[in-house]
Protein backbone atom coordinates (compact mmCIF):
# COMPACT_ATOMS: atom_id res chain seq x y z
CA UNK A 1 0.00 0.00 0.00
CA UNK A 2 1.34 3.30 -0.71
CA UNK A 3 1.26 5.45 2.46
CA UNK A 4 2.77 9.17 1.29
CA UNK A 5 1.70 10.90 4.27
CA UNK A 6 3.19 7.90 6.75
CA UNK A 7 6.61 8.54 4.62
CA UNK A 8 6.07 12.33 4.91
CA UNK A 9 5.34 12.26 8.70
CA UNK A 10 8.29 9.66 9.60
CA UNK A 11 10.36 11.95 7.62
CA UNK A 12 9.51 14.84 9.21
CA UNK A 13 10.12 12.97 12.27
CA UNK A 14 13.42 11.12 11.41
CA UNK A 15 15.88 13.59 14.03
CA UNK A 16 13.58 13.19 16.88
CA UNK A 17 13.36 9.57 16.20
CA UNK A 18 16.94 9.21 16.27
CA UNK A 19 17.32 11.03 19.18
CA UNK A 20 14.78 9.17 21.08
CA UNK A 21 16.47 6.24 19.55
CA UNK A 22 19.87 7.27 21.20
CA UNK A 23 18.49 7.78 24.06
CA UNK A 24 16.95 4.95 25.20
CA UNK A 25 19.37 3.00 23.84
CA UNK A 26 21.79 4.24 25.92
CA UNK A 27 19.80 4.47 28.86
CA UNK A 28 18.73 0.46 28.34
CA UNK A 29 22.72 -0.08 28.02
CA UNK A 30 23.34 1.06 30.87
CA UNK A 31 20.57 -0.15 32.47
CA UNK A 32 22.16 -3.76 31.62
CA UNK A 33 25.87 -2.69 31.82
CA UNK A 34 25.16 -1.81 35.61
CA UNK A 35 23.84 -5.37 36.39
CA UNK A 36 26.96 -6.58 37.51
CA UNK A 37 27.62 -4.29 40.38
CA UNK A 38 24.02 -4.90 42.23
CA UNK A 39 23.90 -8.25 42.15
CA UNK A 40 26.59 -8.85 44.63
CA UNK A 41 25.31 -6.68 46.93
CA UNK A 42 24.13 -8.76 49.63
CA UNK A 43 20.65 -8.59 51.25
CA UNK A 44 18.69 -6.98 48.78
CA UNK A 45 16.31 -9.53 48.39
CA UNK A 46 16.07 -10.18 52.57
CA UNK A 47 14.92 -6.16 52.32
CA UNK A 48 12.62 -6.32 50.14
CA UNK A 49 10.78 -9.46 51.66
CA UNK A 50 10.63 -8.15 54.98
CA UNK A 51 9.45 -4.50 53.96
CA UNK A 52 6.27 -3.64 54.98
CA UNK A 53 3.61 -4.60 52.32
CA UNK A 54 2.54 -0.60 51.83
CA UNK A 55 5.60 0.48 51.10
CA UNK A 56 6.47 -2.46 48.55
CA UNK A 57 3.20 -1.45 46.42
CA UNK A 58 3.93 2.12 46.62
CA UNK A 59 7.88 1.08 44.89
CA UNK A 60 6.15 -1.30 42.96
CA UNK A 61 7.08 -4.82 43.41
CA UNK A 62 9.98 -4.99 43.34
CA UNK A 63 10.73 -8.50 44.10
CA UNK A 64 14.07 -10.21 44.01
CA UNK A 65 16.08 -6.86 42.95
CA UNK A 66 19.31 -9.17 42.49
CA UNK A 67 18.07 -11.32 39.92
CA UNK A 68 18.79 -10.57 36.46
CA UNK A 69 14.75 -10.17 35.49
CA UNK A 70 14.21 -8.75 39.22
CA UNK A 71 16.34 -6.18 38.47
CA UNK A 72 14.88 -5.37 34.95
CA UNK A 73 11.61 -5.01 36.32
CA UNK A 74 12.28 -2.56 39.16
CA UNK A 75 15.21 -0.60 37.31
CA UNK A 76 13.34 -0.41 33.80
CA UNK A 77 10.53 -2.10 32.40
CA UNK A 78 8.20 -1.91 35.86
CA UNK A 79 7.74 1.70 35.88
CA UNK A 80 10.03 4.09 33.60
CA UNK A 81 9.49 2.25 30.42
CA UNK A 82 6.20 2.53 29.88
CA UNK A 83 6.27 6.01 30.97
CA UNK A 84 9.42 6.84 28.43
CA UNK A 85 7.41 5.18 26.01
CA UNK A 86 3.82 6.90 27.01
CA UNK A 87 5.75 10.05 27.05
CA UNK A 88 6.68 9.90 23.45
CA UNK A 89 2.82 8.62 22.24
CA UNK A 90 1.27 11.03 24.46
CA UNK A 91 3.23 13.87 22.81
CA UNK A 92 3.18 12.95 18.94
CA UNK A 93 -0.17 11.93 19.40
CA UNK A 94 -1.27 15.23 20.49
CA UNK A 95 0.56 16.38 17.23
CA UNK A 96 0.61 14.20 14.45
CA UNK A 97 -2.49 15.76 13.21
CA UNK A 98 -2.82 19.26 14.53
CA UNK A 99 0.46 20.35 13.76
CA UNK A 100 -0.35 20.29 10.31
CA UNK A 101 -3.50 22.19 11.26
CA UNK A 102 -1.84 24.79 12.96
CA UNK A 103 0.94 25.33 10.17
CA UNK A 104 -2.37 25.20 7.64
CA UNK A 105 -0.16 21.99 5.41
CA UNK A 106 -3.58 20.28 6.07
CA UNK A 107 -5.35 21.96 3.82
CA UNK A 108 -2.52 20.62 1.25
CA UNK A 109 -3.78 16.96 1.72
CA UNK A 110 -7.68 17.61 1.95
CA UNK A 111 -7.86 19.69 -1.25
CA UNK A 112 -5.80 16.33 -2.21
CA UNK A 113 -7.85 13.30 -3.34
CA UNK A 114 -7.53 11.72 -0.32
CA UNK A 115 -9.59 10.40 2.46
CA UNK A 116 -9.61 11.99 6.15
CA UNK A 117 -10.04 8.08 6.98
CA UNK A 118 -6.67 7.74 5.10
CA UNK A 119 -5.13 10.36 6.92
CA UNK A 120 -5.54 9.51 10.34
CA UNK A 121 -4.73 5.74 9.27
CA UNK A 122 -1.33 7.20 8.38
CA UNK A 123 -1.00 9.98 10.81
CA UNK A 124 -2.30 6.74 13.60
CA UNK A 125 0.40 4.28 11.93
CA UNK A 126 3.20 6.71 12.42
CA UNK A 127 2.43 7.47 15.71
CA UNK A 128 2.85 3.63 16.35
CA UNK A 129 6.03 3.59 14.35
CA UNK A 130 7.42 5.81 16.13
CA UNK A 131 6.56 4.24 19.84
CA UNK A 132 7.59 1.06 18.48
CA UNK A 133 10.83 2.16 17.25
CA UNK A 134 12.28 3.38 20.32
CA UNK A 135 10.56 0.28 22.26
CA UNK A 136 13.47 -1.58 19.65
CA UNK A 137 15.88 0.43 21.01
CA UNK A 138 15.20 -0.17 24.51
CA UNK A 139 15.35 -4.08 23.51
CA UNK A 140 18.34 -3.35 21.03
CA UNK A 141 19.99 -1.91 24.30
CA UNK A 142 19.12 -4.51 26.49
CA UNK A 143 20.73 -7.26 24.46
CA UNK A 144 24.00 -5.39 23.38
CA UNK A 145 24.51 -5.32 27.53
CA UNK A 146 24.28 -9.02 27.55
CA UNK A 147 27.23 -9.68 25.23
CA UNK A 148 29.31 -7.23 27.54
CA UNK A 149 28.74 -7.92 30.87
CA UNK A 150 27.35 -11.27 32.73
CA UNK A 151 23.84 -10.26 32.69
CA UNK A 152 21.76 -13.43 31.78
CA UNK A 153 18.23 -13.16 30.75
CA UNK A 154 16.08 -14.27 27.95
CA UNK A 155 15.73 -11.72 25.23
CA UNK A 156 12.87 -13.34 24.13
CA UNK A 157 10.81 -12.66 27.30
CA UNK A 158 12.87 -8.87 27.74
CA UNK A 159 11.43 -8.33 23.36
CA UNK A 160 8.05 -9.50 25.14
CA UNK A 161 7.90 -7.30 27.77
CA UNK A 162 8.79 -4.71 25.66
CA UNK A 163 6.41 -4.85 23.22
CA UNK A 164 3.74 -5.05 26.42
CA UNK A 165 5.09 -1.67 27.29
CA UNK A 166 4.80 -0.17 23.82
CA UNK A 167 1.74 -1.68 23.61
CA UNK A 168 0.73 0.52 26.54
CA UNK A 169 2.14 3.73 25.71
CA UNK A 170 0.76 3.45 22.46
CA UNK A 171 -2.20 2.99 23.84
CA UNK A 172 -2.07 6.78 25.72
CA UNK A 173 -0.71 7.49 22.34
CA UNK A 174 -3.88 6.75 20.01
CA UNK A 175 -5.94 8.07 23.39
CA UNK A 176 -3.99 11.58 22.48
CA UNK A 177 -4.02 11.22 18.76
CA UNK A 178 -8.05 10.87 19.21
CA UNK A 179 -9.07 14.04 21.70
CA UNK A 180 -6.65 15.95 19.34
CA UNK A 181 -9.05 14.07 16.15
CA UNK A 182 -11.51 15.16 18.26
CA UNK A 183 -11.33 18.75 19.32
CA UNK A 184 -7.59 19.61 16.99
CA UNK A 185 -5.92 20.75 20.31
CA UNK A 186 -2.50 19.41 20.89
CA UNK A 187 -2.25 21.03 24.45
CA UNK A 188 -6.18 19.70 25.57
CA UNK A 189 -5.06 16.04 24.17
CA UNK A 190 -1.67 16.22 26.35
CA UNK A 191 -3.47 17.29 29.56
CA UNK A 192 -6.15 15.23 29.18
CA UNK A 193 -3.98 11.78 28.36
CA UNK A 194 -1.24 12.67 30.91
CA UNK A 195 -3.58 13.12 33.60
CA UNK A 196 -4.88 9.83 32.66
CA UNK A 197 -2.07 8.52 33.07
CA UNK A 198 -1.17 9.92 36.57
CA UNK A 199 -4.64 8.72 37.35
CA UNK A 200 -3.93 4.78 36.07
CA UNK A 201 -0.58 5.22 37.87
CA UNK A 202 -1.92 5.89 40.81
CA UNK A 203 -5.01 3.50 41.09
CA UNK A 204 -2.94 0.70 40.15
CA UNK A 205 -0.42 1.24 43.09
CA UNK A 206 -2.55 2.85 45.53
CA UNK A 207 -5.35 0.40 45.37
CA UNK A 208 -3.68 -2.43 47.20
CA UNK A 209 -3.74 0.01 50.52
CA UNK A 210 -6.92 1.79 49.71
CA UNK A 211 -9.45 -0.11 49.65
CA UNK A 212 -12.23 2.77 48.06
CA UNK A 213 -9.50 2.96 45.23
CA UNK A 214 -9.96 -0.93 44.16
CA UNK A 215 -12.21 -0.80 41.75
CA UNK A 216 -10.44 1.85 40.05
CA UNK A 217 -7.61 -0.49 39.62
CA UNK A 218 -9.81 -2.58 37.19
CA UNK A 219 -10.02 0.69 34.81
CA UNK A 220 -6.58 1.87 35.75
CA UNK A 221 -4.55 0.53 31.62
CA UNK A 222 -1.47 -0.14 33.55
CA UNK A 223 -2.97 -2.66 35.72
CA UNK A 224 -2.92 -5.07 32.34
CA UNK A 225 0.70 -4.49 32.39
CA UNK A 226 2.72 -6.55 34.81
CA UNK A 227 6.27 -6.08 33.49
CA UNK A 228 7.78 -8.51 36.47
CA UNK A 229 5.20 -11.51 35.60
CA UNK A 230 5.99 -10.93 31.91
CA UNK A 231 9.75 -10.86 32.70
CA UNK A 232 9.38 -14.03 34.35
CA UNK A 233 6.67 -16.29 32.84
CA UNK A 234 5.59 -14.94 29.81
CA UNK A 235 3.22 -12.54 28.12
CA UNK A 236 -0.30 -13.19 29.57
CA UNK A 237 -2.36 -12.26 26.12
CA UNK A 238 -5.28 -11.00 27.71
CA UNK A 239 -4.04 -8.71 29.19
CA UNK A 240 -1.94 -7.56 26.54
CA UNK A 241 -5.16 -7.15 24.53
CA UNK A 242 -6.47 -4.95 27.21
CA UNK A 243 -4.15 -2.31 25.31
CA UNK A 244 -4.54 -3.34 22.27
CA UNK A 245 -8.41 -2.92 22.32
CA UNK A 246 -7.95 0.48 24.04
CA UNK A 247 -5.52 1.80 21.05
CA UNK A 248 -8.20 0.34 18.32
CA UNK A 249 -11.28 2.02 19.94
CA UNK A 250 -9.41 5.22 20.24
CA UNK A 251 -8.42 5.25 16.51
CA UNK A 252 -11.68 3.83 15.49
CA UNK A 253 -13.06 7.08 17.38
CA UNK A 254 -10.78 9.37 15.80
CA UNK A 255 -11.26 8.68 12.40
CA UNK A 256 -15.09 9.01 12.55
CA UNK A 257 -14.26 12.01 14.59
CA UNK A 258 -11.78 13.71 12.52
CA UNK A 259 -14.21 12.46 9.70
CA UNK A 260 -17.18 14.99 10.96
CA UNK A 261 -14.74 17.78 12.31
CA UNK A 262 -14.46 21.70 10.51
CA UNK A 263 -10.94 21.84 9.66
CA UNK A 264 -8.88 24.61 9.92
CA UNK A 265 -11.31 27.11 11.12
CA UNK B 1 -19.50 18.67 -18.89
CA UNK B 2 -21.37 19.21 -15.96
CA UNK B 3 -21.86 22.04 -14.00
CA UNK B 4 -18.22 22.22 -12.74
CA UNK B 5 -19.70 24.48 -9.37
CA UNK B 6 -23.42 24.85 -8.17
CA UNK B 7 -24.36 25.79 -4.54
CA UNK B 8 -27.84 26.27 -3.40
CA UNK B 9 -28.79 27.94 0.15
CA UNK B 10 -25.50 27.13 1.31
CA UNK B 11 -25.16 28.58 4.91
CA UNK B 12 -22.06 27.97 7.44
CA UNK B 13 -22.95 28.50 11.28
CA UNK B 14 -20.72 29.18 13.95
CA UNK B 15 -22.63 28.87 17.20
CA UNK B 16 -24.84 31.99 16.78
CA UNK B 17 -22.12 33.58 14.81
CA UNK B 18 -22.84 33.08 10.70
CA UNK B 19 -20.42 32.26 8.46
CA UNK B 20 -22.30 32.46 5.21
CA UNK B 21 -26.22 32.54 4.79
CA UNK B 22 -28.23 31.30 1.86
CA UNK B 23 -25.77 31.60 -1.01
CA UNK B 24 -26.60 30.19 -4.24
CA UNK B 25 -24.48 30.48 -7.78
CA UNK B 26 -23.17 28.40 -10.59
CA UNK B 27 -19.71 28.26 -12.31
CA UNK B 28 -20.25 27.64 -15.49
CA UNK B 29 -17.91 25.65 -17.43
CA UNK B 30 -14.93 28.05 -18.87
CA UNK B 31 -15.77 30.67 -16.83
CA UNK B 32 -13.51 33.22 -14.32
CA UNK B 33 -15.76 33.91 -11.59
CA UNK B 34 -15.20 35.97 -9.32
CA UNK B 35 -15.89 36.24 -5.65
CA UNK B 36 -15.56 39.85 -4.21
CA UNK B 37 -15.98 41.18 -1.15
CA UNK B 38 -14.53 42.79 1.68
CA UNK B 39 -12.19 40.90 4.32
CA UNK B 40 -14.36 39.12 6.27
CA UNK B 41 -17.57 39.11 3.92
CA UNK B 42 -17.59 34.95 3.99
CA UNK B 43 -15.22 34.14 0.86
CA UNK B 44 -12.95 32.32 2.55
CA UNK B 45 -15.56 30.16 4.64
CA UNK B 46 -17.52 29.48 1.36
CA UNK B 47 -13.89 28.15 -1.10
CA UNK B 48 -13.43 26.28 2.65
CA UNK B 49 -16.62 24.11 2.56
CA UNK B 50 -16.81 23.87 -1.46
CA UNK B 51 -13.76 21.68 -0.75
CA UNK B 52 -14.88 20.09 2.82
CA UNK B 53 -12.51 21.19 5.34
CA UNK B 54 -15.94 22.63 6.75
CA UNK B 55 -19.66 21.53 6.28
CA UNK B 56 -22.01 23.49 5.29
CA UNK B 57 -25.29 24.00 8.12
CA UNK B 58 -27.70 23.80 5.56
CA UNK B 59 -27.73 23.78 2.26
CA UNK B 60 -25.64 21.52 -0.69
CA UNK B 61 -22.69 22.30 -2.60
CA UNK B 62 -21.93 20.20 -5.91
CA UNK B 63 -18.95 20.10 -7.92
CA UNK B 64 -19.27 18.21 -11.28
CA UNK B 65 -22.40 17.05 -10.18
CA UNK B 66 -21.13 15.69 -7.35
CA UNK B 67 -21.89 16.17 -3.91
CA UNK B 68 -19.01 18.20 -1.84
CA UNK B 69 -19.39 16.22 1.27
CA UNK B 70 -19.95 12.67 0.38
CA UNK B 71 -18.20 12.84 -2.87
CA UNK B 72 -15.22 14.86 -1.44
CA UNK B 73 -12.57 12.47 -2.39
CA UNK B 74 -13.69 12.03 -5.92
CA UNK B 75 -14.45 15.37 -6.83
CA UNK B 76 -10.98 16.37 -5.80
CA UNK B 77 -8.62 15.01 -8.74
CA UNK B 78 -10.26 17.84 -10.61
CA UNK B 79 -9.72 20.31 -8.50
CA UNK B 80 -6.96 22.70 -7.95
CA UNK B 81 -6.73 25.33 -4.52
CA UNK B 82 -4.38 28.24 -3.84
CA UNK B 83 -5.22 30.52 -0.72
CA UNK B 84 -2.61 33.62 -0.72
CA UNK B 85 -1.57 32.97 2.83
CA UNK B 86 -1.21 29.03 1.41
CA UNK B 87 0.82 26.82 3.94
CA UNK B 88 3.66 24.36 3.15
CA UNK B 89 5.74 22.28 3.96
CA UNK B 90 9.28 24.49 4.50
CA UNK B 91 11.94 21.41 4.83
CA UNK B 92 11.30 20.31 1.81
CA UNK B 93 12.72 21.83 -2.04
CA UNK B 94 9.65 23.04 -4.09
CA UNK B 95 10.12 19.88 -6.32
CA UNK B 96 9.71 17.50 -3.36
CA UNK B 97 6.43 19.49 -2.65
CA UNK B 98 5.46 19.00 -6.02
CA UNK B 99 6.18 15.54 -5.92
CA UNK B 100 4.61 14.53 -2.47
CA UNK B 101 1.30 16.56 -3.31
CA UNK B 102 1.23 14.38 -6.97
CA UNK B 103 1.56 11.09 -4.54
CA UNK B 104 -1.26 12.19 -2.69
CA UNK B 105 -3.21 11.31 -5.91
CA UNK B 106 -2.99 13.95 -7.89
CA UNK B 107 -2.60 13.41 -11.99
CA UNK B 108 0.24 15.43 -12.94
CA UNK B 109 1.42 16.54 -15.88
CA UNK B 110 5.33 16.59 -15.80
CA UNK B 111 5.63 18.74 -18.57
CA UNK B 112 3.60 21.31 -17.78
CA UNK B 113 4.57 21.55 -14.52
CA UNK B 114 8.25 22.46 -16.22
CA UNK B 115 6.44 24.92 -18.67
CA UNK B 116 4.65 26.65 -15.34
CA UNK B 117 8.36 26.46 -13.70
CA UNK B 118 10.33 28.08 -16.36
CA UNK B 119 6.90 30.59 -17.06
CA UNK B 120 6.96 31.68 -12.86
CA UNK B 121 10.90 31.28 -12.77
CA UNK B 122 10.19 29.17 -9.50
CA UNK B 123 12.61 28.08 -7.70
CA UNK B 124 12.51 24.34 -7.16
CA UNK B 125 15.45 23.36 -5.65
CA UNK B 126 15.46 25.34 -2.53
CA UNK B 127 14.18 24.14 0.78
CA UNK B 128 10.90 26.15 0.92
CA UNK B 129 11.96 27.90 4.44
CA UNK B 130 14.65 29.93 2.26
CA UNK B 131 11.96 31.15 -0.05
CA UNK B 132 10.40 34.97 -0.47
CA UNK B 133 6.46 35.15 0.02
CA UNK B 134 5.99 35.48 -3.83
CA UNK B 135 8.34 32.66 -4.36
CA UNK B 136 6.53 29.85 -2.13
CA UNK B 137 3.84 31.81 -3.94
CA UNK B 138 4.92 30.33 -7.23
CA UNK B 139 5.15 27.13 -5.52
CA UNK B 140 1.43 27.05 -4.42
CA UNK B 141 0.32 28.50 -7.77
CA UNK B 142 1.95 25.11 -9.23
CA UNK B 143 0.58 22.84 -7.33
CA UNK B 144 -3.21 23.81 -7.84
CA UNK B 145 -2.59 23.90 -12.03
CA UNK B 146 0.03 20.90 -12.18
CA UNK B 147 -2.91 18.43 -12.74
CA UNK B 148 -4.53 20.55 -15.05
CA UNK B 149 -8.12 20.50 -13.01
CA UNK B 150 -10.97 21.95 -14.56
CA UNK B 151 -12.11 24.01 -11.56
CA UNK B 152 -9.87 25.86 -9.90
CA UNK B 153 -10.49 27.68 -6.40
CA UNK B 154 -8.24 30.90 -5.99
CA UNK B 155 -8.25 32.29 -2.56
CA UNK B 156 -7.13 35.92 -2.75
CA UNK B 157 -4.39 34.42 -5.32
CA UNK B 158 -2.37 37.64 -5.52
CA UNK B 159 -1.96 39.01 -1.97
CA UNK B 160 2.02 39.00 -1.15
CA UNK B 161 2.51 38.84 -5.15
CA UNK B 162 4.43 41.74 -6.20
CA UNK B 163 2.91 43.96 -9.81
CA UNK B 164 5.43 42.00 -11.98
CA UNK B 165 4.25 38.49 -11.03
CA UNK B 166 0.74 39.46 -10.32
CA UNK B 167 0.76 39.62 -14.24
CA UNK B 168 1.82 36.20 -14.79
CA UNK B 169 -0.45 35.00 -12.70
CA UNK B 170 -2.92 36.72 -14.47
CA UNK B 171 -1.17 35.24 -18.15
CA UNK B 172 -1.86 31.59 -16.22
CA UNK B 173 -5.46 31.97 -15.46
CA UNK B 174 -6.05 33.62 -18.76
CA UNK B 175 -4.21 30.57 -20.41
CA UNK B 176 -6.51 28.00 -17.72
CA UNK B 177 -9.43 29.99 -19.15
CA UNK B 178 -8.83 29.61 -22.76
CA UNK B 179 -8.42 25.46 -21.99
CA UNK B 180 -11.69 25.53 -20.79
CA UNK B 181 -11.24 25.36 -17.42
CA UNK B 182 -13.21 27.14 -14.71
CA UNK B 183 -11.91 29.05 -11.94
CA UNK B 184 -13.60 30.69 -8.92
CA UNK B 185 -11.76 33.41 -7.72
CA UNK B 186 -12.09 35.27 -4.23
CA UNK B 187 -10.36 38.74 -4.05
CA UNK B 188 -11.42 41.97 -2.27
CA UNK B 189 -9.55 43.85 -5.34
CA UNK B 190 -12.59 44.87 -7.36
CA UNK B 191 -9.92 45.77 -10.70
CA UNK B 192 -8.46 42.07 -10.05
CA UNK B 193 -11.92 41.28 -10.60
CA UNK B 194 -12.62 42.92 -13.34
CA UNK B 195 -9.36 41.91 -15.57
CA UNK B 196 -10.04 38.44 -15.03
CA UNK B 197 -13.63 37.56 -14.75
CA UNK B 198 -16.35 37.45 -16.82
CA UNK B 199 -19.20 37.50 -13.98
CA UNK B 200 -19.45 38.02 -10.57
CA UNK B 201 -20.57 37.31 -7.02
CA UNK B 202 -20.67 40.01 -4.95
CA UNK B 203 -20.94 39.11 -0.99
CA UNK B 204 -20.83 40.99 2.51
CA UNK B 205 -21.96 39.78 5.66
CA UNK B 206 -21.64 36.38 4.31
CA UNK B 207 -24.81 37.58 2.02
CA UNK B 208 -24.75 37.30 -1.62
CA UNK B 209 -25.51 40.69 -2.52
CA UNK B 210 -25.74 40.49 -6.68
CA UNK B 211 -24.14 38.55 -9.18
CA UNK B 212 -23.00 40.98 -12.10
CA UNK B 213 -21.77 40.30 -15.77
CA UNK B 214 -18.51 41.82 -15.82
CA UNK B 215 -16.58 41.00 -18.97
CA UNK B 216 -16.40 43.91 -21.17
CA UNK B 217 -18.58 46.00 -19.35
CA UNK B 218 -17.22 48.54 -17.40
CA UNK B 219 -20.56 49.73 -15.58
CA UNK B 220 -18.88 48.57 -12.34
CA UNK B 221 -15.82 50.97 -12.77
CA UNK B 222 -16.11 53.33 -9.35
CA UNK B 223 -12.12 55.06 -9.21
CA UNK B 224 -12.04 57.94 -7.31
CA UNK B 225 -9.25 60.86 -8.94
CA UNK B 226 -7.73 63.51 -7.07
CA UNK B 227 -7.14 66.54 -9.29
CA UNK B 228 -5.08 69.73 -8.64
CA UNK B 229 -5.92 72.49 -10.62
CA UNK B 230 -4.94 76.23 -10.85
CA UNK B 231 -7.16 78.18 -10.01
CA UNK B 232 -9.89 76.16 -7.32
CA UNK B 233 -13.09 74.92 -9.74
CA UNK B 234 -16.81 75.35 -8.50
CA UNK B 235 -18.25 72.16 -7.39
CA UNK B 236 -21.32 72.61 -8.84
CA UNK B 237 -19.54 72.41 -12.16
CA UNK B 238 -17.70 69.28 -11.39
CA UNK B 239 -20.84 67.64 -10.28
CA UNK B 240 -22.69 68.68 -13.62
CA UNK B 241 -20.38 66.49 -15.35
CA UNK B 242 -22.03 63.06 -16.14
CA UNK B 243 -20.51 59.99 -14.21
CA UNK B 244 -19.06 62.27 -11.08
CA UNK B 245 -20.34 61.89 -7.89
CA UNK B 246 -18.81 62.77 -4.22
CA UNK B 247 -17.10 65.85 -5.08
CA UNK B 248 -14.89 67.46 -2.47
CA UNK B 249 -12.75 70.89 -2.69
CA UNK B 250 -10.11 71.56 -0.39
CA UNK B 251 -8.52 74.89 -2.05
CA UNK B 252 -7.74 73.90 -5.40
CA UNK B 253 -7.78 70.41 -5.15
CA UNK B 254 -10.59 68.42 -5.99
CA UNK B 255 -11.89 64.30 -4.87
CA UNK B 256 -14.79 63.09 -6.79
CA UNK B 257 -16.05 59.83 -8.02
CA UNK B 258 -16.35 58.57 -11.33
CA UNK B 259 -18.58 55.75 -12.13
CA UNK B 260 -18.81 53.96 -15.30
CA UNK B 261 -16.89 55.40 -18.71
CA UNK B 262 -14.53 58.41 -18.20
CA UNK B 263 -14.79 59.64 -21.72
CA UNK B 264 -17.38 62.65 -20.34
CA UNK B 265 -15.61 63.30 -16.85
CA UNK B 266 -11.91 63.03 -19.05
CA UNK B 267 -13.68 65.66 -21.96
CA UNK B 268 -14.67 67.88 -18.91
CA UNK B 269 -11.08 68.00 -17.53
CA UNK B 270 -9.57 69.20 -20.74
CA UNK B 271 -11.12 72.63 -20.41
CA UNK B 272 -9.53 72.81 -17.36
CA UNK B 273 -6.11 74.30 -16.13
CA UNK B 274 -4.96 70.63 -14.56
CA UNK B 275 -1.46 70.69 -12.21
CA UNK B 276 -1.71 67.16 -11.14
CA UNK B 277 -4.17 63.86 -11.63
CA UNK B 278 -3.82 60.94 -9.64
CA UNK B 279 -5.84 57.66 -8.74
CA UNK B 280 -6.61 57.41 -4.64
CA UNK B 281 -7.39 53.84 -3.94
CA UNK B 282 -11.03 52.58 -3.71
CA UNK B 283 -12.23 50.71 -0.94
CA UNK B 284 -14.94 47.91 -2.15
CA UNK B 285 -17.10 48.50 1.20
CA UNK B 286 -17.39 52.28 -0.71
CA UNK B 287 -17.95 50.70 -3.55
CA UNK B 288 -20.56 48.61 -2.16
CA UNK B 289 -21.89 51.44 -0.30
CA UNK B 290 -22.64 53.13 -4.07
CA UNK B 291 -24.06 50.34 -5.92
CA UNK B 292 -25.79 48.09 -3.60
CA UNK B 293 -26.83 50.33 -0.19
CA UNK B 294 -30.21 49.41 0.71
CA UNK B 295 -30.49 46.59 -1.44
CA UNK B 296 -29.81 44.43 1.22
CA UNK B 297 -31.18 45.87 4.58
CA UNK B 298 -33.57 43.85 5.82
Amino acid sequence: MNNPILRQSLRERRKSMIFWGIGVFAYALLVGLLYPSIEGIEGFAQISEEMPEGLQALLGEIGDITSPTGYLGAELYGFTLPLLLSILGIGYGANALTKEERSGTVELLLASPVSRRSIVRQKALAVFLTIFSAGFAVWLGIAVSTLLVDFEVSLMRVGTATLAATLVAVAFGLISFMISALRGQKGLAIGITTVLFVVSYFANTLAPLVEALQPLQNISLLHYYDAQSILAYGLDYWQASVSVIIGLLAYAISVTGYNKRDIGV
Amino acid sequence: MKQPLTLVDFTKKYGTAIGASNISLQVKPGEVFGFLGPNGAGKTTTIRAILNFIKPTSGSISLFGKDSVSDSVAVKHNIGYLAGDIALYGYMSGQELLEYIASLGKNVDWDYVEQLATQLKAQLDRPIKDLSKGNKQKIGLMQAFMHKPDLILLDEPTSGLDPLMQQVFYDIVDEAQKDGRSIFISSHNLQEVQRLCTRAAFIRDGKLIAIEDIGESHRLNYRRYIVTFKQPPKQSKLEAIESVSEVSIYKNQARMTVTGQPNKFLQALSEYDVLDFGEEEVHLEDMFMHYYEGNNDE
